[in-house]
């Protein structure tokens, strides 16, 4: 495949994941348990040929050697956190515009998906910082950016699980979200300017040509994994806040009329 | 497998310059743990829906 | 009415109820001064390190203050829900905001003019360069704790665990004015040979445009869930 068509995939096909997550925003109801299995089913194809791939068939890096190959389950979970954080923003939005229960179960299961993302990040950051650096933690604007993302969005889900009845929960989730994600570039920005902070910079930018298609297979498996983990989640949060909703109801008197 | 010339990942101030022995372990450390993760989520999620679910259809 | 005519509004009612009940005043003052003892016993006093981390110290403790002072600032609209009563009236959410926010802002300011003196004291530290850009540093910083901590003072305010969630909830957002802040005010502190305070004035002054806004913007909707 020429390098210009390869670019092309590149490009469309992250513009056709993003048009359909954002379908799914509002509309996963619809969606049939084949669509979800079918979606899950090219999510492991992609991971475990990317990740395969990356183990084996890709030769190891010039300075790091193997260690280097930790990048095929890195620089797409970075990547992936990004998007969910994304998608979580534009639930949120629509989640304070428009009460649909749904925008608020995407909204929530994109935070948490992501946490999971950040999560994984900053461990396998980690490991990969003690064998390069031979340190677990070092304070470069990345690292700190990534930590106080995922400080934030568990601090959304703290509040959701905080807060009393369903309005609330819909709107605090959704405004914390927001200021969440704001935040993060800001954070970013600053610890960037910040002068006699110790820095590191590693950018995965420069990566020779056999590295990139495993790459591209893992960010798009760990894409479609994490769309079907926010559909699944989504629709856990919308059956738990509807039951929620129902409680009062549930607990009624006994059944039976003539039995007390 | 011979080592193909590929550019470093990690260059500017990577204060790194000697050779990783060990590197498999890490690896392994790293994959193992974040596919761990995302599995435990995994199920969870799918377990977590199944009795939601479940008890949906018998309310 | 217009906006700037409600958010004053707001802003003398906050400011009468303070002065009438001295008590919030006192106690985070209290507390400010406590935090900065605590500081200097557990990391060293005077000497080098102190001077150096003088400015950090200050911020901190600020920051802690900030949170009993801004969880205090809604306590008194959650009772006998007064927050209800005021949304009811034709007072538009953002006035309520940034009357709040500025009567917040103003506290801790005031809370400043005592602490920063004591931190310098304290920590052995002099100032080297300008006063106006200190003052500058203390009013664009507190603006940023505060700008952010009402917002989500009004939403913890009326959750269980709201201790907890303030603080748990306010400190990943307001890393980059404590970051500015800090390294504006160690620079300010020491001399500032190469003039690099001013850019972190000018970082924390977009910091605060852009977090008054989207709070502004968003507080409505907070007030009416």
């Amino acid at each position: 495949m020429s390098a210009a068509y390869l670019s092309l995939l590149g490009v469309l096909i992250p513009l056709l994941a993003l048009a359909g997550l954002g379908l799914l925003a509002s509309k996963f109801k619809a969606w049939g348990s084949r669509q979800e299995a079918a979606l899950l089913a090219i999510a492991l194809l992609c991971l475990v040929t990317g990740l395969t791939a990356g183990l084996f068939a890709t030769p190891p890096e010039t300075k790091m050697r193997e260690v280097m190959r930790i990048l095929y389950v890195h620089v797409p979970t970075a990547w992936n956190a990004l998007v969910f954080a994304t998608v979580a923003l534009i639930a949120a939005i629509g989640s304070l515009s428009n009460k649909r229960r749904s925008w608020d179960a995407t909204n929530t299961a994109a935070i948490e998906v992501g946490l999971v993302f950040v999560v994984m990040l900053l461990i396998q950051g980690s490991i990969w910082g003690k064998a390069t650096w031979d340190s677990f933690w070092e304070w470069d604007p990345r690292l700190t950016t990534t930590a106080i993302m995922g400080v934030s969005f568990a601090g959304v889900l703290s509040l959701r699980s905080f807060a009393d009845g369903g309005d609330r929960k819909r709107v605090w989730t959704a405004v914390a979200s927001i200021i969440a994600y704001i935040d993060v570039p800001i954070v970013y920005f600053v610890v960037d300017l910040a002068p006699g902070i110790h820095q590191e910079r590693s950018s995965p930018g420069t990566v020779s040509d056999e590295f990139h298609w495993p790459l591209r297979a893992v960010a798009f498996g760990l894409l479609f994994l994490g769309s079907w983990l926010v559909l699944k989640r989504g629709r856990l949060e919308l059956l738990t806040t509807e039951a929620e909703a129902e409680a009062p109801a549930a607990d009624g008197p006994a059944l039976v009329a003539g039995g007390e | 497998m011979d080592k193909t010339e590929s550019t470093a990942v990690a260059e500017n101030n990577n204060p790194f310059t000697g050779e990783i022995t060990g590197g498999w372990g890490y690896v392994g450390a790293a994959y193992g743990i974040s596919l761990s993760l995302l599995l435990a989520y995994t199920l969870v999620v799918t377990f977590r829906l199944r009795s939601a679910q479940a008890a949906r259809r018998t309310s | 009415m217009s906006l700037l005519q409600q958010t004053l509004a707001v802003l003398r009612k906050d400011l009468l109820l303070d002065w009438r009940a001295q008590g919030r005043t006192t106690a985070v003052l209290l507390f400010g001064l406590t935090t900065l003892l605590l500081f200097s016993f557990a990391a060293g006093g005077r000497g080098s390190s102190g001077r150096d981390l003088a400015g950090g110290f200050l911020w901190l403790a600020l920051l802690l203050a900030s949170t009993l002072a801004l969880a205090e600032s809604f306590r008194v609209e959650v009772e006998d829900e007064a927050l209800e009563g005021l949304v009811l009236l034709p007072v538009r959410p953002a006035a309520l905001y940034f009357g709040k926010a500025l009567g917040n802002t103003g506290f801790l300011l005031a809370m400043s003019a005592v602490l920063a003196p004591v931190t310098i004291g304290l920590f052995g530290a002099t100032v080297r360069g300008s006063y106006l850009q200190l003052i500058a540093f203390l009013v664009l910083g507190i603006a940023g704790l505060a700008g952010p901590g009402t917002l989500h003072a009004a939403i913890t305010a009326r959750a269980r665990g709201r201790d907890v969630l303030l603080p748990l909830l306010l400190f990943p957002l307001i890393v980059p004015v404590l970051v500015a802040a800090v390294s504006g005010t160690t620079l300010v502190l020491q001399g500032d040979p190469m003039g690099r305070a001013t850019t972190w004035l000018a970082v924390l002054a977009i910091f605060d445009g852009l977090y008054w806004s989207a709070c502004g913007l968003l507080f409505g909707k907070v007030v009416d869930a």
